[in-house]
């Protein structure tokens, strides 16, 4: 086995319990997605120097995410504390979304709940946490649609703005959240929001043909061809293909990033992710367009390495984020 | 567990270690990591519920039609409890699959020891269906302290109000009690275990102590109380009915609040008057309310608000707002209602 006991049981049997909500006719279990789905309140109490709390970015649409900051004090902030402006020169926000390959997951999953508190802790930074809407039953563009929202209501709190009176947003996502960072990113260019960097991790991109890495990983470490398919047939509109820009942003409908100040970008691909052809591709099309790009390629890794903090992946990618924003 | 948890093990690319959970712990812990993640497996326990999600997996490459089975036939128990889900799906499978457990060699990972303590712990399909399993069903004790529950809370909750507080404090005693034979996670112990909460500190705060933090917090949680809980929200909805129903056919309206607060419940009206068929009356709104504790003008800025909203909405609008420490201290000639409009 390449990865940990313990990483295999957990990243097993969340394949496990997926495959069960999938039904061939493209319709989603819900109901039992949220029953089997492992979720945590907000925490006003700090653990480990971390609180948070949940607020609504924009009732139309029931936009929730929960945000994350440093504890200044030991005791709990109180209800008006909550939204304290930020004690420090600079403090970068970001702004997360979780992975699920756009079906699964929320903002309180208790493993996204986790790995927020840690880039906390790791960036010394604010960490927003989208709970963006879901596959099947919100295609494309509802998913970029509450990235851009929630990229707009970061951007306007008066209490997440550094010092020089701007706030200092990275955008970072996994999987499709990694895709969405993409996206939103693209959609704050024609916009005045400066968004300060990209960190992808795993990003979800695809395309019609069938790729080596496709080809050669299928069913081996977690994922297969055909579970990517059910997934980008849930999210993309209907009748389109996987050569869709959302799906495929430098392939045959790709936009040109030609004259775009787009931010400097961090894509992590592991390299037992049967996508990292396409990972690797969105990588060579930042390039072609001269945009700031730098690449972490893990050979060994797996999807989902950066879960558990018991592989040395999880660690030199840890660096590289902070690294990344703090320079 | 900080981020950079200095306990755990480093390097993860041989399995043959059992402890990549956090080191030193005892084999019986749950393993740290995975709690993380929401989920209690015992490290003792996780070779063997891998074996078995690996089991559950074959299946499901070899006989995808049971997968939908699983999705929608099968009761699902605890699911933090990934050991006993993973066996209750593979018992829900059909039996040659599950037979075949006990005779499959477990692959060359598995030393002898550990097969003989998943065979002794595996129960068959016929023992797992009469032993009533760890579910969320409430037993009937459950049942009947939860019905208690809810009766007494109603009772102390009027002790409170009417002032037995010597009574109230033994119901809160009793309750107590109760609490510890309901499932305070959910249901209703949780929403009990909240209530007797308030309602202790209620009782037990000492005089003159301030129960409350400061205006702006409290405006906060009101808000966030409005926000969350439909009671508020539905009362005015109601209420604003009637009005709409009242002023049907008047151009010319007035309302008068006897307890503004933060004027809630009048952004709904003003937004249904603006849609009204004919277009919106001339509303006039005055507000009565006690003075400020912290020198602001919480009346006049809560009417500023209401004239901005009313604004952008084009209804006419017009706000008094009346400061008086008591209802009686109102007179009728304050309220200058006119002749010629209506008001409520």
């Amino acid at each position: 086995m390449v990865v940990p006991l313990n990483t295999w049981v957990l990243i097993s049997n969340l394949k496990l319990a997926y495959t069960l909500l999938r039904r061939p006719d493209g319709t989603f279990n819900r109901h039992l997605a949220e029953f089997l789905e492992r979720k945590v309140p907000p925490n006003a109490n700090p653990v480990d120097g971390v609180f948070s709390f949940d607020v609504i970015m924009d009732r139309e649409t029931n936009l929730l995410s929960r945000v994350y900051r440093m504890a200044d004090t030991e005791g709990r902030p109180s209800v008006d504390e909550l939204q304290k402006p930020l004690s420090s020169d600079i403090v970068p926000v970001i702004i997360f979304f979780h992975g699920g390959s756009f079906a699964h997951s929320s903002s309180n999953s208790a493993i996204y709940d986790t790995l927020c508190r840690r880039l906390v802790g790791i960036c010394k930074a604010v960490v927003v946490s989208v709970n963006y809407r879901r596959a099947p039953e919100n295609h494309y563009p509802c998913a970029y649609d509450d990235g851009w929202a929630a990229l707009k209501w970061v951007n306007s709190r008066p209490w997440l703005k550094s010092q020089d009176s701007k706030a200092h947003i990275y955008l970072v996502g996994d999987s499709s959240g990694g895709n969405i960072v993409h996206n939103v990113a693209l959609r704050a260019v024609e916009s005045d929001i400066e968004v300060l960097g990209n960190i992808l991790l795993n990003p979800m991109f695809g395309g019609q043909k069938r790729t080596e890495s496709e080809k050669r990983l299928d069913g081996k470490y977690f994922v297969t061809i055909q579970d990517r398919d059910w997934y980008w047939r849930a999210f993309l509109p209907e009748g389109e293909d996987r050569d869709h820009p959302a799906c495929n942003p430098f392939g045959p409908n790709g936009i040109s990033l030609e004259g775009i100040k787009f931010p400097k970008s961090l894509v992590v691909v592991a390299g037992l992710d049967l996508a990292q052809d396409w990972q690797l591709a969105y990588f060579e099309g930042l390039k072609k367009y001269g945009k700031e790009v730098n690449l972490l390629y893990l050979e060994r890794a797996t999807i989902g390495f950066y879960l558990l903090p018991n592989n040395d992946h999880f660690y030199t990618v840890m660096d590289e984020i902070s690294n990344f924003i703090n320079s | 567990m900080g981020p950079y948890d200095s306990s755990t093990s480093g390097s993860g690319i041989s399995s043959s270690s059992s402890s990549s959970s956090c080191a030193g712990k005892s084999p019986d812990q749950m393993d740290c990591l995975l709690a993380g993640g929401g989920y209690r497996v015992r490290s003792s326990e996780l070779r063997r519920v891998g074996q078995h999600l690996e089991r559950l997996e074959k299946v499901m490459v070899n006989a995808p039609s049971q997968i939908s089975h699983l999705g929608n036939d099968v009761v699902h128990h605890n699911p933090s409890d990934l050991g006993t889900w993973v066996d209750s799906l593979l018992s829900d499978l059909n039996p040659p699959e599950y037979s075949d457990l006990r005779y499959n060699d477990f692959g060359p990972i598995l030393d002898p020891s550990a097969v003989t303590s998943a065979w002794t712990e595996y129960l068959t399909p016929e023992q797992q269906r009469i032993i009533p399993q760890h579910l969320t069903v409430m037993t009937a004790m459950e049942e009947d302290s939860s019905i208690r529950l809810v009766h007494v809370l109603m009772t102390c909750a009027e002790c409170v109000q009417g002032g037995e507080f010597s009574l109230a404090c033994s119901l809160i005693d009793e309750m107590q009690d109760l609490l510890t034979r309901v499932n305070v996670g959910c249901g209703i112990g949780k929403v009990a275990c909240y209530f007797i909460d308030a309602l202790s500190r209620r009782l037990f705060t000492p005089q003159g102590v301030a129960l409350v933090g400061s205006t702006n917090e409290n405006e906060i949680l009101y808000h966030h109380f409005y926000e969350a809980s439909p009671y508020l929200k539905f009362a005015h909805f109601t209420a604003n009915q009637a009005i709409l129903e009242a002023f049907d056919g008047h151009d010319c309206v007035h309302v008068i609040d006897f307890n503004l607060m933060h004027g809630l419940q009048w952004p709904a009206l003003i937004q249904a008057l603006a849609l009204r068929p004919g277009g919106p009356p001339v509303l006039r709104l005055t507000g009565i309310g006690p003075p400020s504790l912290d020198g602001r003008d919480s009346l006049r800025e809560t009417g500023v608000r209401l004239a901005e909203l009313a604004r952008s909405v084009n209804v006419q609008f017009a706000f008094r707002g009346i400061v008086a420490s008591r209802l009686e201290d109102v007179k009728p000639l304050m309220l200058q209602v006119a002749r010629k409009k209506l008001w409520l």
